[in-house]
């Protein structure tokens, strides 16, 4: 039996998956990737992708040209221009910190590949 | 009641009593049961849903509601959670997927009185222009089977196209409503960012993703408008507008103009030829109308493309993280790990484009190349939107083409993605300012549709409408069928 309980709560549950991923996307990034180079392997463990070397030998093609396309875009002179995140330059709305959902976990893991009392589960993470 | 019917004609005819929702969706279901297989333009077909939400629509009627679009077919894109029926962004990943809830769109359509009978097919997760990266296979353009009918909308434009259906909702990320309405001559909008609630729409770009309609006329694109817009406190980037026009468009329909417009015509789209016959034909149209042009310039368009490939692809690789086998969707079999899980759930699952892309996201949002990549993209972002902002102060609306050529062959490009994005060459400018943009019929090439694309100021919605329903009222592009003559 491979798989195992986390013990969390659901809501908690999510946070945890969520955070474990972006922050090994986010923070975790190897130096080894250098200008002209594109590491396909290290990249794809960062994205949590399992890719094959002849999967990697694509990627890594089509990254380079999608990445020379890209970089035409350095010849622009940006001094002093603010970055636009928002396309109408607004800000995000804020709404009163109270609960407006109860959670509802029969119904929400209906969707699921596998539960229990619960709980989502997956294989053992800790022995 | 023809099967290439404006939803405006039949729901006069709903009104009149010549026919039923029943009759009329049973008409749509046999219809697309005949057709779809040589187009595979619809994913999910829902005829015991449709019937019953038809047959209640009747009541309705029947018990004095008088709102035009009650009883009215038509079909979701199904990138629309709908709760109970398959949801699957065109991808693997999701094809057991059932939503929990339905998307803001889905409740409002059904609110007022709409049958929805299906959902359509589309490039995964909404990334591509040719509706070739669907897993649910490839959708044929109407006008010519052996051509793509583009994307990512593809399925929504190529049902309306082939008469299958007279209006469907479709998503524009960088293109994705308008290109493939082009493609396929319909009329195609994407409204103002926050217009539309993004609330249960799959996310592919959150900073660009809006919805909108696609129909066979400008008449009709209000009329869906009017229902799919409205502010949505579930959607944190929705819009709070006044959309009292929007209500009266649905009951009057769109007015004629008041005065002519000042179009202008920005020099940097107008350097592919194949396009030219069909819009200087427009042009000369809408000169009749009484409309002055003038020449204008969007320096930064070419720069557009490459941002937004930053952009898009970043907000992807994060948006589509949530995918790990874990909550919904695909897994694995016999996962050995929890990295195991995920790395296989989501190699398997997701296609190729959508790999590429969520790579290249990981690779730019990287350290060490988050400001040479992402940041420096948003900097230009704000130069092309600014571009925009100039040029509407010396003119009403800007024309231009929508796509760089008209429907392509299907494996054409598929080999090549960075000349499959170059489909996106006019569409994406529009996306990044968060502007509203329509692709209108305007003629032929080769036999095959093109479109005129007319782009506006933040939330002008009414003047793309107004004009197309002007142009529209005056020539019969959009009346053409696929075997008409071109």
């Amino acid at each position: 039996m491979i798989e195992s309980l986390i013990r969390q709560q659901q809501s908690s549950n999510n946070r945890f998956t969520i955070t474990f991923f972006h922050q090994s996307l986010i923070f975790n990034m190897s130096q080894e990737i250098s200008a002209g180079t594109i590491d396909v392997a290290h990249l794809a463990g960062l994205a949590r992708l399992a890719l094959d070397e002849d999967a990697q030998a694509q990627v890594s093609d089509d990254l380079k040209s999608i990445m020379a396309v890209i970089d035409a875009m350095q010849a622009i002179n940006t001094d002093g221009v603010e970055p636009l995140s928002h396309p109408l330059d607004a800000s995000a709305r804020l709404r009163a910190d109270v609960v407006t959902e109860s959670p509802d976990p029969e119904h929400f893991q209906q969707t699921a590949p596998s539960t229990g009392d619960h709980y989502y589960l997956v294989p053992r993470v800790v022995e | 009641m023809s099967e290439f019917s404006s939803l405006r004609e039949m729901s006069t005819g709903l009104a009149k009593g010549d026919f039923s929702s029943v009759e009329l969706t049973q008409e749509h279901l046999s219809r697309i049961q005949k057709a779809d297989p040589s187009i595979n333009s619809f994913i999910t077909v829902n005829p015991e849903n449709a019937l019953a939400h038809a047959a209640q629509a009747d009541q309705q009627r029947a018990a004095g509601d008088q709102r035009p679009t009650v009883g009215l077919p038509f079909a979701h894109k199904d990138i629309f959670c709908t709760s109970g029926v398959l949801t699957t962004a065109g991808s693997k990943m999701l094809s057991n997927f059932i939503a929990p809830y339905d998307a803001t769109v889905v409740t409002k359509m059904a609110e007022a009185g709409m049958v929805s009978v299906g959902k359509t097919n589309m490039d995964e997760f909404a990334m591509g222009s040719s509706n070739e990266n669907s897993f649910f296979g490839p959708v044929s353009n109407p006008w010519n089977t052996d051509c793509v009918p583009g994307g990512s909308s593809g399925g929504s434009a190529a049902a309306v196209a082939a008469g299958l259906v007279a209006a469907a909702t479709g998503t524009d990320t960088g293109g994705s409503i308008r290109q493939p309405a082009a493609l396929c001559g319909i009329t195609g909008l994407k409204p103002t960012y926050g217009r539309v609630s993004r609330y249960g729409m799959i996310a592919f770009a959150s900073s660009l993703d809006q919805a909108g309609p696609m129909t066979r006329d400008a008449e009709d694109a209000a009329l869906m408008l009017s229902v799919m817009a409205g502010f949505d406190h579930r959607d944190s980037t929705s819009a709070q507008r006044d959309d009292s026009w929007l209500a009266e468009l649905a009951v009057k329909g769109i007015p004629e103009l008041d005065q002519p417009l000042t179009i202008g015509l920005p020099d940097e789209y107008f350097r592919t030829s194949e396009h030219m016959d069909a819009l200087e034909m427009a042009k000369a149209e809408l000169q009749k109308l009484g409309h002055t042009f003038k020449h204008v310039s969007l320096p930064h368009t070419e720069s557009a493309i490459p941002v937004y490939y930053v952009l898009a692809s970043a907000e992807a690789s994060t948006n589509l993280s949530r995918y790990d086998g874990v909550r919904f969707g695909h897994r694995c079999e016999n996962p050995q790990s929890l990295q195991d899980l995920y790395e296989r759930s989501r190699e398997e699952g997701f296609g190729q484009e959508v790999k590429r892309r969520i790579l290249t996201g990981t690779y730019t949002l990287s350290v060490g190349y988050f400001d040479a990549y992402y940041l420096k993209a948003q900097k230009i972002r704000r130069l092309i939107a600014q571009d925009f902002t100039n040029v509407f102060a010396e003119v009403d609306l800007v024309l231009a083409p929508t796509a760089p050529t008209p429907a392509f062959k299907k494996n054409q490009l598929t080999d090549d993605p960075v000349a499959m994005y170059q489909q996106d060459l006019y569409t994406v400018p529009t996306s990044l300012a968060g502007l509203p943009a329509m692709s209108v019929p305007c003629g032929f090439s080769q036999g095959l549709p093109m479109g005129m694309q007319l782009i506006a100021p933040a939330f002008r919605e009414d003047l793309p409408l107004m004009l197309a329903a002007q142009f529209q009222r005056h020539t019969d592009w959009h009346r053409r069928r696929p075997g008409d003559a071109s």
